[in-house]
């Protein structure tokens, strides 16, 4: 795994991913507000340019950009736009079937990966279908170091 | 080592050893790909051992032979890491004719993944 690394080195195509780690796009641009303070980064994704504000993006790693909000919450832009891209929505807390999907495919992801054995995959995905919030979904995947 | 008699691949039981041409066990059989109204055996997703989990696919042709107990491998043990991840499908936005089509190795790997989800 790569170190952690700045959003001052980050990379135009930097593979960008979400909560669950699920691939989201690449970075397209990196946003700075005066000082330089770090504002967000635009993300192409499959469904165009979004813009994710800082508080959203989890971890910044050499090789990877790692969001706290979901694949779907990217491609949904919600209200606003900076810069005429529109923001990815945040702040959900209510699951969908896509997310229990996404979280399983996680799961899956990590036993492939040797993160977790058979037994612990049947376990979570089980316990993945049992979550009421995005944090017990979360919590249920193997963080990566 | 007594692998036991040769078998087909319709009786092959996930849990069997998976042995390497060395000789060696270096995994466990977790899934057989196969289509068996067509009677093609694909290859098998076989559980790496190396941590806790770790799978990977082996293609028919890299299996040599098929027993009760074991499954035996035409490569090397060096190489089982090696062997491709199974994957999964990448969603389609738009379909682009013969060009997006995929290879014969990448749908066994998209199979292979959703072998593992099988349950789920």
């Amino acid at each position: 795994m790569s170190e952690p690394a700045s959003y001052l080195t980050l990379q135009r195509g930097t593979p960008v991913v979400d909560r669950f780690g699920v691939p989201v796009g690449a970075v397209e641009r990196v946003l700075t507000l005066t000082g330089p303070y770090f504002d967000g980064i635009i993300v192409r994704t499959e469904a165009g340019s979004r813009f994710v504000d800082a508080p959203e993006v989890r971890r910044i790693r050499g090789d990877v950009v790692e969001l706290s909000i979901t694949r779907g919450d990217c491609e949904a832009p919600g209200l606003t736009t900076v810069d005429g891209v529109p923001e990815a929505r945040w702040g959900r807390t209510e699951m969908t079937e896509d997310d229990i999907h996404d979280a399983i495919d996680a799961l899956k992801r990590a036993y492939v990966d040797d993160l977790l054995d058979a037994h612990e995959l049947g376990d979570r995905c089980e316990a993945a279908y049992e979550a009421t919030t995005l944090d017990e979904l979360q919590r249920l995947v193997p963080e990566r170091d | 080592m007594d692998h036991g008699a040769p078998i087909s691949y319709l009786t092959l039981s996930p849990g069997a050893d998976v042995v390497c041409s060395e000789g060696d066990v270096v995994g466990k059989v977790a899934h057989v790909l196969a289509d068996a109204d067509e009677d093609v055996f694909d290859g098998l997703v076989i559980d790496c051992h190396r941590g806790p989990g770790g799978a990977r696919f082996v293609d028919a042709d890299q299996v040599d032979a098929i027993y009760e107990r074991a499954v035996v491998l035409t490569i090397p043990g060096s190489q089982v890491e090696h062997l491709p991840k199974p994957t999964p499908a990448p969603a389609v936005l738009e379909n682009h004719g013969v060009e997006d089509s995929e290879s014969g190795l990448q749908r066994k790997l998209h199979r292979a993944w959703d072998l593992i989800s099988g349950n789920y």
